[in-house]
């Protein structure tokens, strides 16, 4: 990677302007509250004591989970005292003490997080079903799975608590006589499965171990949807704010990796690392956590990739890693980050390994803390960061010369509640060096959003008919240019710079158990290019929902035109409407019809129609521990004539009847 | 002996029309035409690695009398930098169609699939030389006929940014990251996509589900949502479904599917299976909503009233997300791009039974029907939102006796009362 540019340096004088006001502030913080025997796992029904500081002159109110129970707290002196009216629940709770001022304000004076974890106890809850199904008539289906079908599911959920040692199990198994067809060619699918093992194995440290089917850490570091299953291992020391996590996950299609795109992308394999994290508070109302994060595995086979530094098809394995750190006022209004990113990866086709750097820094800051507007707050925080990714562009032809990408992002953005408007602009430029073919690239957008709700008394007969209204407006504007050299790149339409603006609308109304509304969407994107066209895209629908008794109905309507230079024109209708009757006697019925059209170039190519129903019985066996039973029939009609996905005509229907069988029990003081 | 040539004329031709009639006639390809025809190469992603294509070559032919089946075969692909510029590499692999008999004189267009990766090395030369698009082209034929033809494809070497959004991988998973759930008759899911994808524009989705007994057979999906945004550089988005039907007993399948453009990979469905709950929902009942009145204004003295609950020992009065302005009735004028890493945005959902995340509540005493917010939780409430109130009853032991239906109400514009957190 080259060395730091201009870029960066603009980074680093915007980073400094930013924390001078920061440092500038006064920070005055009032003492908190203490809560006394502020373990960190509680008895479910066991009582909190808090005590006051002495420079308490307000209302005092207390939440529990965002839930208010001050009416349960009882005030003696400078003790505040609640019990729980009922055994809270097993597992992660939150308690947050406020001081409600005279003047209206609220001052949060403490916040405590804990775990209710009964002494000692077990539950087992257990679930099951069978479904038989047979299918009297269809038509139109060219490779028509067996017409009797069975199908059995179970699922289970185990749990055990001993002081500080919590296990928890759950799983789902499914058997399917189609299983080939539904199941990639097995009949019994064990579905989902996780098994969490986590203790405490002093005040101030928690081990958890997790086997199956489970994100292996944060959010960030994403692992694609299915067989995605493995074993990780979290320690966490609460006193010292740090956790951190080892894993091993396997699975189908995989995704590894942050923001910066640091990570391996596996696609049929194993991915392997460790997360670290720490955060500790600094007083004054500062706070600053750093972060760890090293991964291994087996990397992609298929070219998908991320942006940034991992994704070459052409490596068979490798690693990667970034540190991370950030500067935070716990009240939002500044906060610093930065992360440094480097992955090494070995290539198969080729004898060079690629060794990749990055790095990001960021600020966002908060200019006032109680902005007000005509009378109304208002929040406007100001953001900018920039990234550069080394070896983004790399030579095979002249080994070793590399080029560098770097981009950077500037936003402003105003929320103003006494419209409830929404404010942004942003700018962001991206480009590689040295490449003429691809030009430096700005981006700038602007968006405004706002709603109304009329809270005046709509006295007038007009609105009981059709209800409360409500408006909605979302506009937003984006431009993209490009410093094009050579220009006739621009000339011959290889790059084009583009502007587009939507704006949509929706308006609402709602009375009783009957709603309606409509909504319309305009867009454009302007093409400044003579190989490519405009896009105009018209988007319009309108629903309505009502119900009367045991009978719901429900009915959507949209079209969605889009008008396209030196392209066909667009225009695809979908209209909805479905009924639903709950009875008495167990008996449920519903109907669904969907029709969807589409046109293209003025001709109708395309026309679809599903219509599906059926009816449901549940036999009333006298016995509560009996399992359930019901009987169903279900029909479906589908009829499709779709030249637009090129599959030619389609139609057919099939009936299918039910018998099912449905069964849960849990026994035990765990649920 | 020496044959007159006349004789040798007429025993050739002989031979001619007798092999004529006992051989396959060639077929001679008189068109070729490439779905894409030009297609943006995703640079923006890491121009160092192979870029994969999905290639539809259409392949025009006519036979030769008499008609027979015949094979259109292209032994190799060629990369070119410009039309009459050099070749740079040569891609080996054979691609076929068959052809079947039809009669003499009339064109028939087969199609021919090829999934093509554009070698790194193809686009490192090609950046080398500034070249700003790359020829790929195909020569097919008969080997026995005597015309060919040649299509060519130009994929343009372009930064992601001007170009089209095309998704990567696509996460699907129900809410709460499970691919697989067990639900009972009734309950509320739905499904969530985190995506990754390149460029920036305008995008077409629809959200399917299985009808409902075909599971069991050939699945149909039916269409449940269309959705179209516009998606900026940001890399990442994450999108919510809508509510999925759970009315009735069975399995379905769920999944995400591009309309425009479309993905160049399928979204595998995720699974849920409706099962009968052990209890009926008849065992607890649901408690009677008194005031206010659906769609009612909240406002500082709003007062929540219901119908006692016998055996209850305290009630819980809960505010629940709802999604803003749902009375709006449409999802059209919703945000364009939601990060995955931002707060969650509020959008305008046409589901009016949605209820997400509890915002506010308030636990009261079970001899006690009527209850108002306190002033301290009006911090948690924007003004002008919607959300949805409901009631829960519980014995001393903490167990649910009975719960309300959900009631829409919503906030003023104006904050009320002003509760700013003073930090």
């Amino acid at each position: 990677m080259r060395g730091i540019g201009r870029c960066a340096r603009c980074l680093a004088l915007l980073l400094l302007l930013c924390l001078l006001p920061a440092v500038a502030w006064p920070s005055v913080e009032p003492p908190p509250a203490v809560l006394l025997d502020a373990d960190a796992t509680r008895a479910p029904d066991q009582p909190f004591e808090i005590e006051l500081p002495r420079d308490w002159r307000g209302e005092v109110a207390l939440e529990l989970d965002r839930i208010d129970v001050t009416a349960w707290c009882a005030l003696d002196d400078w003790f505040l005292r609640f019990t729980p009216p009922v055994p809270l629940g097993t597992g992660a709770h939150e308690l947050v003490l406020l001081e409600v001022v005279r003047d209206g304000s609220v001052r949060e004076r403490g916040r405590w997080s804990f775990d209710v974890r009964p002494a000692l106890g077990a539950g087992l809850e257990l679930g099951g079903g069978g479904t038989f199904t047979t299918r009297p008539d269809d038509d139109g289906l060219n490779d028509a799975p067996s017409r009797a079908h069975g199908a059995l599911d179970a699922e289970g959920h185990a749990s055990f608590q001993a002081e500080g040692t919590r296990i928890e199990a759950n799983a789902i198994a499914i058997y399917d006589s189609n299983g080939e067809r539904v199941f990639d060619g097995r009949d019994v699918h064990l579905g989902e499965y996780q098994i969490e093992a986590s203790t405490l194995t002093s005040r101030a440290s928690e081990v958890t171990a997790r086997l199956g089917h489970h994100a292996p850490t944060r959010e960030t570091l994403v692992t694609q949807a299915l067989r995605r299953r493995g074993a990780s291992l979290e320690v966490g020391f609460r006193e010292l704010g740090i956790r951190t996590t080892g894993f091993m996950i396997e699975g189908s299609d995989q995704l590894g990796g942050r923001d910066l795109g640091l990570g391996l992308d596996d696609s049929d394999d194993w991915i392997a690392g460790v997360d670290l994290e720490g955060r500790r508070p600094l007083g004054n109302s500062w706070e600053f956590g750093l972060g760890f994060l090293y991964l291994e595995g087996e990397a992609s086979d298929d070219g998908g990739g991320l942006s940034g530094l991992s994704g070459d098809p052409r490596t068979q394995r490798g690693s990667a890693w970034s540190a991370r750190g950030d500067l935070a006022h716990t009240g939002g209004r500044l906060n610093l980050f930065g992360e440094y990113a480097s992955s090494d990866l070995d290539e198969s086709t080729s004898a060079l390994a690629q060794r990749d750097h990055a790095y990001h820094l960021g600020t966002s800051l908060r200019p006032f803390r109680a902005l007000r507007i005509a009378g109304h707050s208002a929040e406007w925080t100001l953001s900018v960061d920039g990234t550069r990714f080394g070896t983004h562009f790399r030579s095979l032809g002249a080994a070793g010369q590399t080029r560098d990408r770097k981009g950077a992002t500037a936003r402003s953005q105003l929320y103003w509640r006494g419209l409830g408007v929404d404010l942004t602009y942003g700018h962001e430029r991206d480009n590689v060096e040295g490449l003429k073919i691809l030009p430096e690239l700005e981006l700038n957008y602007g968006r405004v959003a706002t709603h109304w709700n009329p809270d005046f008394e709509l006295e007038a007969e007009v609105w009981k008919w059709i209800g409360r209204p409500s408006v909605r407006f979302d506009a937003a504007i984006t431009e993209t240019r490009v410093d094009s050299d050579p220009a006739d790149l621009l000339e011959q339409g290889l790059l084009y710079e583009t502007s587009s603006w939507s704006a949509g609308a929706g308006l609402g109304f709602a009375r009783n158990r009957f709603s309606w509304g409509v909504g319309h969407l305009e867009a454009a994107d302007r093409v400044r290019s003579s190989a490519l066209g405009d896009e105009r895209t018209r988007v319009s629908e309108a629903y309505a929902q009502y119900s009367i008794g045991s009978v719901s109905l429900g009915t959507h309507y949209r079209v969605d035109q889009r008008r396209k230079r030196r392209a066909p024109n667009r225009r695809v209708h979908l209209l909805q409407g479905d009924v639903a009757w709950a009875g008495t006697n167990g008996l449920r019925a519903h109907l669904n019809a969907t029709f969807e059209r589409g046109r293209e170039a003025d001709v109708e190519n395309q026309r679809s129609w599903w219509l599906s129903g059926g009816a449901q019985w549940n036999v009333p066996l006298g016995d509560p521990n009996w399992p359930d039973l019901s009987l169903g029939i279900d029909a479906t009609w589908f009829d499709r004539d779709d030249d637009l996905e090129g599959v030619g005509d389609v139609d057919r229907y099939e009936l299918f009847m039910r018998l099912h069988l449905g069964w849960t029990r849990a026994w035990g003081t765990l649920r | 002996m020496r044959i007159p040539v006349s004789k040798a004329s007429r025993l050739v031709a002989a031979i001619s029309t007798l092999l004529l009639f006992t051989s396959a006639a060639p077929a001679d390809v008189t068109d070729v035409s490439p779905t894409p025809s030009t297609r943006t190469l995703p640079l923006g992603i890491d121009a160092s690695g192979s870029v994969p294509v999905s290639l539809r070559w259409d392949v025009t032919t006519i036979y030769s009398f008499p008609p027979a089946p015949s094979v259109v075969t292209s032994t190799a692909g060629r990369f070119r930098l410009g039309t009459r510029g050099p070749v740079i590499a040569t891609v080996s692999t054979q691609v076929m169609a068959s052809v079947p008999p039809f009669p003499f004189g009339v064109p028939e267009t087969v199609s021919v699939l090829e999934n093509l990766v554009v070698p790194a090395s193809v686009i490192s030369a090609a950046l080398e030389h500034n070249a700003p698009r790359i020829l790929y082209e195909r020569t097919f034929g008969d080997d026995r006929s005597i015309t060919t033809a040649t299509g060519t494809v130009s994929l343009h070497l372009l930064s992601s940014k001007s170009g089209e959004v095309e998704a990567l991988r696509v996460d699907l998973h129900f809410e709460g990251g499970a691919a697989l759930r067990v639900v009972q008759r009734g309950a509320t899911l739905r499904p969530v996509a985190d995506i990754a994808y390149q460029g920036a524009g305008r995008v077409e989705w629809v959200w399917e589900v299985t009808t409902g007994g075909s599971s069991a057979g050939e699945p149909i999906f039916r269409p449940l949502h269309r959705e179209r945004r516009r998606l900026d550089a940001a890399g990442r988005t994450r999108i919510r479904g809508p509510m999925l039907p759970t009315a009735m007993t069975g399995l379905r399948l769920v999944r995400l599917r591009f309309v425009d453009p479309r993905a160049r990979f399928t979204v595998e469905p995720i699974r849920y299976l409706v099962r009968d709950s052990g209890d009926d929902e008849s065992e607890t009942a649901d408690i009677e909503l008194l005031a206010p009145e659906p769609g009612a204004v909240l406002e500082a003295e709003t007062l929540f009233s219901w119908k006692e609950v016998p055996g209850a020992s305290v009630y819980v009065l809960q505010l629940l997300e709802r999604g803003s302005n749902v009375q709006a009735g449409s999802n059209l004028a919703s945000g364009d791009v939601e990060p995955i890493e931002s707060k969650p945005r509020t959008v305008l959902a046409t589901d009016p039974d949605w209820e997400g995340a509890l915002v506010v509540g308030l636990m009261i005493d079970g001899e006690t029907t009527r209850a108002s917010l306190e002033p301290s939780q009006w911090r948690h409430l924007l003004p002008g939102h919607g959300y949805r109130w409901r009631v829960t009853a519980l014995s001393a032991e903490g167990e649910l006796l009975s719960r309300s239906d959900s009631r829409p109400l919503r906030t003023g514009d104006a904050p009320t009362p002003d509760t700013a957190p003073s930090d």
